[in-house]
């Protein structure tokens, strides 16, 4: 994965976890990573690195000296090829160790030295703290409990994608949250001719709230250096945040004004709490916390079901939030709407609908599976086999269609011609179809050369 | 090969199998052809029409069969739960739904009663209720939840749709309430769809129901208010239902009613003035005083509501569990005392319907009740149940609404196939205990009727007579008659001995009328038995109380409102029903059948995909493999010339039309004890009434059109709860087999409607496992020409599917006529043919004096409104 593809779109390249959105960094930058006084961000890494890899490093981290690379091989039985390979590769990408010749002559792999400081400093202890709590706090009069915080987070994050959506009524947001949507194609930006979402927005509605956060925050690392802020500090105060603890609160005090202004923007998202806009606390929220563990957390924290769908494509919607119907309304059609329940219908139209949005059927059965109602978690399977079935019938109907490319022999001057061409071509097997009423034959591109010469010999004899 | 005792494995369409099984990988012409196919159906409007008009074209003069037994598949007008529908469409269909109650509740536009409730619907429908920005009609505005909205199961949408939430608690409470006062519209497992509609409410009354008993109940069900316009909707309809009784009594037709105002102003009407009969003795009939008695029919068990536990109680809100238990009792007794003072007039016979009809549009709808206890004119028969018939739970509830208040009401009672229909009519007969007429619509389900009297009741051959083509019992003094509609309806001569039996049926004053089957009923020629026999109560039987025309509410008047309608889902959780499979098999076309199909355009295409080799292919594989597991096996096909072709061709039975009686009762049992014959193939002639309880799998190979009520009756013959096989999820099966990419796709799409509104789920089969590994036959291209050759030589009359001549038409150079297949001889008078020019324009008049236009009753014409 380079870092090309994700610059073009960040949102939805899929960097599954930390590690994948980091190998992309340029190595410059890897090194200012490590080298950060906040040795939170080596733990972050170090943690999410794959058991072998986390041996590599911890065998070598009190060893000044390279160690050859036979010495790796040597420790490692025949089966564990594999998960070697994949940690000196891992290892390699992440730059935490690079070739380098060993005192034997040999090459040997050499640990990165800031981050050997790094994890030495949180083996032996010392250093600051990673979460940032050893900053004095003033006493909180009235602290706030999990649930508000918790339910302060959704409303928050509700506005970012009440906008998204385009629905109406939704409050406005900050000009650089509108940039960072643009920067992550989930809108069009508002040069362009039509505005509005995208297919990767549709496709970003539909994902579950932790894989959102996620690449909501790859696409503001993106756009960080735009604003001229350091990438570095960012990611090194995401790590910290993500470090945190829910329910503690958090001192400002000692950081830097690109900090704060990420702080705000945070704010805005619903990533951390302040009562306002200068308070000297923060509470970081369920939305950042464990976000270095990426996209792959569980979802269901995150959500209540409240999508029922019946073997005759019903679809019940036990909401009152506009942002939960529009997203159904995607590829369901709504036939009634009650006070705490819209009621609609998946079709065949609503979902070639949805397909023509660039929305994926397995997105939609997805959804759906993620937040149904606890009634229908009883079932197994979550939908009715019937329904998923059919939606993708509905989604490989538009794929009966195959696409090759053929050169058209046509204008044959006699039903002789025709037929030995076509018989030329059909022993090559390089006739794709043909005609004898209308006299054409379709070859294969890759045979048309050699159908072409022969072609012309005959008519020369 | 899949293990044995499971169903073939199927390769699931969504969850693996390789894509190619579906995509099309050849390059031929055919395939590329399809796009252009499927994307006229982009706009459904458009599609709908265009498919509605080849099915017209194509087959016209079959649908329209002037019996009126099968609806127009082509007619898609009608259907308000079309599934797939742009928003344009939705618009069209709201406004037509105004336009469609408006004519439910009297239809004569210069009624004002009517353009009242019309205007009144309309109203909250229309102007009320504007679309939320997603394009659903939002009433969330005219809707106010209530605090404990959890508890309470339904949302009445002011347009007259109730939903419920079956998981409820409540739900118990709430369903048998909403069968009475609405029509369900949809039952799947979790949310159902109700509709009220004036009919439906004139059925809620004429059961026993109060106008505000019906709006409290379901203001305490209702998780929100309930809409104004719904509360007066109710009370329109139902302020002036069930004030006025229709009572025969020694043959003589009376009006009565407790309220003398009502009377006052319905006699001020011309057309109830006409009808009424003056003579100075009306007056001098005897009025029982009514005696109050309970709801007890014959074999009643009388048990107590079940108990129900502490922990259900709680989490039922109280006023809601207060009320449900006054509302059960309420059932149970009548409003006595209200019948002190009874008004009457008599009614002139001939005018019945026209009064029944003026009435509905006056808004007094008459209700026809028998008050058989106190009927001393009319002998009572010695009939009673056997102890050994005991009735289930939803055949008591039915009954109970029935007899609720010690009389029997006139009405139809809705049950599934196989769920015992017959044993409800039983009941009802020997509750009765007057005169009984059984009719039914075929010699086979005449005596089944006659087995099961004997099997339930204490009948003896003497008290049940028969009177069909084939066997005619003396009547000498026969309790019961058995007989078909036909038989009763028809016109020509008959024979000296029939027109004996005629007279004396004629003559009777029957209490007890039961019509088996009713759907069929409201074609002229059904209608007309009404009018000939004199019954003091009728009770309807069905499953499927859907036509693809609307002629189904012309039931509501000929014989009375719905009474009952089981849950089909709940009787097959309760193991009532069989569990049953439903598979739609997708059979590509091959290359050769395909061309051909899109080549031509006469009614040969469908022979076409009937005969498609892969099709047969598929039925071949999936027979052997039923066979395999002991299974009893029924292969459903419409056309004449595939079944004869194929039942041939794997040399087994099969039953058509022209086959005798004897011959089908034959291979029936042959089917039903012989273990060596375990497959059979039938014509339609085996929809209904067909009882094979052993059969547990069912193929259907070419259908009907769009007949969502076919597809539902032949599911009903492998519905008979099945023993022995409780540890299997799905212990039947029914598979339809489609040839893909043809016209065939979107008629089993239609067809399904009914079934998956009943919550039935269909499983789609691209593939079917282990087909390659089989030796089945065609699978040769040669083999597979041949077959197409011997299919474009068929004439276009194989083409059609078979028509079904009735049993009274028999030697009796009835109207009606059939193609069949048939020798040279046919012509000169063989086979009982009969050639006759028949006058007419066009293909769609061609067959027929009874054809679909002339099928309804003048007077329903009228009723329906401009047409």
């Amino acid at each position: 994965m380079t870092s090309a593809v994700s610059s073009t779109d960040p949102a939805m390249v899929d960097h599954k976890s930390l590690y994948a959105y980091l190998s992309t960094l340029p190595s410059s930058l890897l090194e200012n990573l490590y080298r950060h006084p906040n040795p939170s961000l080596c733990m972050a890494i170090f943690r999410d690195l794959t058991p072998m890899a986390q041996k590599f490093v911890l065998r070598q981290l009190f060893i000044e000296q390279i160690l050859p690379k036979s010495v790796f091989t040597s420790w490692i039985t025949p089966e564990g090829k594999k998960d070697h390979d994949d940690a000196v590769r891992l290892l390699n990408d992440l730059k935490i160790w690079s070739e380098a010749p060993s005192t034997a002559g040999l090459m040997g792999w050499k640990l990165n030295e800031h981050f050997r400081k790094g994890i030495q400093a949180i083996v032996v202890g010392g250093g600051p703290s990673w979460s940032g709590d050893d900053q004095p706090t003033a006493e909180e009069t009235t602290p706030k409990d999990i649930p508000f915080i918790q339910n302060y987070a959704r409303e928050r994050w509700d506005v970012v994608l009440h906008f998204l959506a385009g629905l109406s009524g939704a409050s406005q947001i900050s000009r650089d949250t509108v940039e960072v949507l643009t920067n992550a194609g989930l809108i069009r930006g508002s040069n362009s001719t039509e505005s509005g979402i995208t297919q990767n927005g549709f496709r970003f509605l539909l994902m579950d709230t932790p894989s959102q956060v996620w690449r909501f925050i790859l696409a503001y690392l993106h756009t960080v250096p735009k604003w001229g802020m350091d990438l570095i500090e960012c990611i090194s105060f995401i790590f910290q945040l993500s470090f945190s603890q829910i329910g503690k609160h958090y001192s400002t005090i000692g950081f830097s004004s690109n900090q704060l202004r990420t702080l705000q923007h945070f704010r805005e998202y619903g990533l951390i709490y302040m009562r306002s806009k200068k308070s000297s606390r923060y509470y970081p929220t369920n939305l950042v916390v464990n976000l270095s563990a990426g996209a792959g957390l569980n979802t269901s924290a995150f959500s209540e079901g409240y999508i029922i769908v019946e073997t005759n494509y019903r679809i019940m919607v036990y909401t009152d939030s506009p942002l939960k119907i529009a997203v159904v309304s995607y590829f369901s059609d709504m036939l009634y709407r009650f006070p705490n329940l819209a009621l609609g219908m998946i079709t065949r139209e609503s979902i070639r609908r949805a397909l023509m949005k660039g929305i994926s059927t397995d997105e939609i059965i997805k959804f759906l599976r993620m937040h149904a109602h606890p009634q229908m978690r009883e079932n197994n399977p979550v939908l009715p086999s019937t329904l998923t079935d059919q939606i993708k019938l509905w989604e490989m109907e538009r794929e009966r269609c195959v696409f090759a490319d053929g050169v058209l022999y046509n204008n044959f001057l006699s039903q002789k011609d025709f037929e030995m061409l076509r018989n030329y071509a059909s022993d090559l097997g390089v006739a794709m179809c043909s005609n004898a009423a209308n006299k054409v034959v379709v070859v294969s591109p890759e045979g048309h050369d050699q159908v072409r010469a022969f072609w012309k010999r005959q008519k020369k004899e | 090969m899949p293990p044995r005792g499971r169903p073939p494995k199927h390769q699931p369409v969504a969850t693996g199998g390789p894509p190619a099984s579906i995509k099309s990988t050849n390059q031929s012409a055919a395939s590329e052809r399809v796009p252009g196919k499927w994307k006229r159906q982009d706009d459904p409007d458009k599609q709908l029409a265009s498919l509605s008009m080849t099915s017209l074209h194509d087959n016209a003069d079959y649908y329209e069969v002037p019996d009126g037994s099968s609806g127009s598949s082509g007619d898609s007008s009608e259907d308000d739960d079309e599934v797939s529908r742009g928003s344009a469409g939705k618009k069209e269909r709201r406004q037509r739904d105004v336009g469609k109650s408006g004519r439910i509740s009297g239809g004569n536009d210069g009624d004002e009663a009517t353009i009242r409730i019309a205007s009144h619907q309309a109203e909250s429908m229309v102007l009320h209720c504007p679309l939320d920005e997603f394009g659903a009609k939002d009433y969330r505005a005219q809707m106010e939840l209530k605090g404990d909205h959890a508890s309470r199961p339904l949302w009445v949408a002011p347009d007259g749709h109730i939903f419920l939430e079956a998981f409820s608690p409540v739900y118990k409470h709430a369903q048998d309430f909403l069968v009475a006062i609405s029509e369900p519209v949809c039952r799947p497992e979790r949310i159902h769809e109700y509709k009220l509609t004036a009919y439906s409410l004139y059925a809620a009354v004429s059961v026993g129901l109060q106008t505000a008993d019906i709006i409290e109940y379901l203001k305490r069900l209702s998780k929100t208010d309930l809409p104004k316009g719904i509360e007066e909707f109710i009370r329109l309809c139902t302020s002036t239902y069930g004030k006025l009784k229709l009572v025969l009594k020694q043959n003589r037709y009376f009006v009565e009613t407790s309220h003398a105002d009502v009377m006052q102003t319905l006699l001020k009407d011309n057309v109830v003035d006409q009808c009424r009969l003056r003579f100075d003795e009306q007056t001098a009939l005897p009025n029982d005083g009514p005696v109050k008695s309970g709801s007890a029919f014959a074999g009643s068990s009388q048990i107590p509501a079940e108990e129900e536990t502490p922990a259900e109680k709680e989490s039922v809100p109280q006023d809601i569990y207060d009320f449900y238990n006054k509302i059960e009792k309420d059932d149970d007794d009548d409003d006595a005392e209200s019948q002190q003072k009874v008004v009457s007039f008599e009614v002139k016979q001939d005018l019945i319907e026209l009064l029944q009809k003026r009435c509905i549009e006056l808004e007094f709808p008459l209700l026809a009740e028998y008050d058989f206890r106190h009927d001393q004119h009319n002998p009572d028969i010695n009939l009673d149940l056997k102890p050994s018939a005991t009735h289930r739970p939803y055949q008591e509830k039915s009954l109970r609404k029935m007899f609720g208040n010690g009389r029997a009401r006139s009405g139809i009672i809705v049950l599934p196939c196989g769920a015992g229909k017959t044993l409800v009519g039983v009941t009802a007969c020997c509750t009765v205990r007057k005169r009984c007429l059984v009719l039914c619509n075929s010699g086979v389900s005449v005596e089944q009727w006659r087995s099961q009297f004997k099997m339930w009741s204490t009948a003896d051959d003497s008290m049940l007579c028969r009177f069909t083509a084939d066997s005619k019992d003396k009547p000498s003094n026969a309790g019961i008659c058995i007989t078909t509609y036909n038989m009763i309806a028809h016109t020509q001569k008959r024979s000296w001995e029939a027109e004996k039996i005629m007279e004396w049926l004629k003559n009777q004053e029957w209490g007890l009328m039961v019509l088996d089957e009713v759907h069929t009923i409201p074609a002229k020629m059904f209608r007309r038995v009404l009018t000939i026999v004199n019954a003091h109560c009728k009770l309807g039987l069905t499953a499927t109380l859907v036509r693809e025309d609307d002629k189904i509410q012309d039931l509501n008047f000929l014989i009375g409102p719905k009474l009952y309608e089981a849950n089909w889902m709940e009787l097959q959780n309760k193991g009532f029903l069989a569990r049953v499979q439903c598979a739609e098999v997708w059979c590509p076309m091959t290359a050769e059948f395909y061309g051909e199909y899109l080549s031509i355009r006469t009614r040969k295409q469908m022979l076409l995909y009937v005969m498609n080799p892969n099709k047969i292919r598929a039925l071949e594989f999936l027979v052997r493999f039923h066979e395999r597991r002991n299974d009893k096996i029924i292969v459903f096909c419409d056309n004449v010339f595939a079944l004869k072709h194929v039942a041939l061709k794997m040399n087994k039975p099969y039953i058509y039309g022209p086959t005798s009686q004897n011959e089908r009762l034959q291979i029936l049992q042959n089917f039903q004890h012989n273990p060596r014959l375990n497959t059979i193939f039938v014509s339609k002639v085996a929809d209904t009434s067909f009882d094979l309880p052993e059969a547990n799998v069912l193929i259907q190979i070419s259908s009907q059109g769009g007949s969502r009520r076919q597809e539902a009756q032949r599911l009903g013959r492998i519905l008979r709860p099945k023993k022995g096989a409780i540890a299997e999820e799905y212990n039947a099966f029914f598979y339809s087999l489609v040839s893909q990419d043809t016209t065939e796709m979107f008629f089993a799409r239609r067809r399904q409607r009914f079934l998956v509104n009943q919550g039935y789920a269909y499983k789609v089969i691209t593939k079917l496992a282990g087909m390659e590994e089989d030796t089945l036959g065609l699978s040769t291209k040669d083999q597979q020409v041949d077959l197409l050759r011997q299919v474009l030589a068929a004439s276009d009359a194989d083409a059609d599917e078979e028509r079904i001549v009735g049993e009274g038409g028999k030697g009796g150079g009835s109207v009606q006529m059939t193609r069949k297949v048939g020798s040279m001889g046919s012509f000169s008078g063989a086979d009982e043919s009969v050639y006759m020019e028949i006058k007419g324009k066009g293909r769609s008049t061609k067959h027929g004096t009874g054809s679909a236009s002339g099928a309804a009753h003048s007077l329903f014409k009228k009723f329906k409104g401009k047409k």
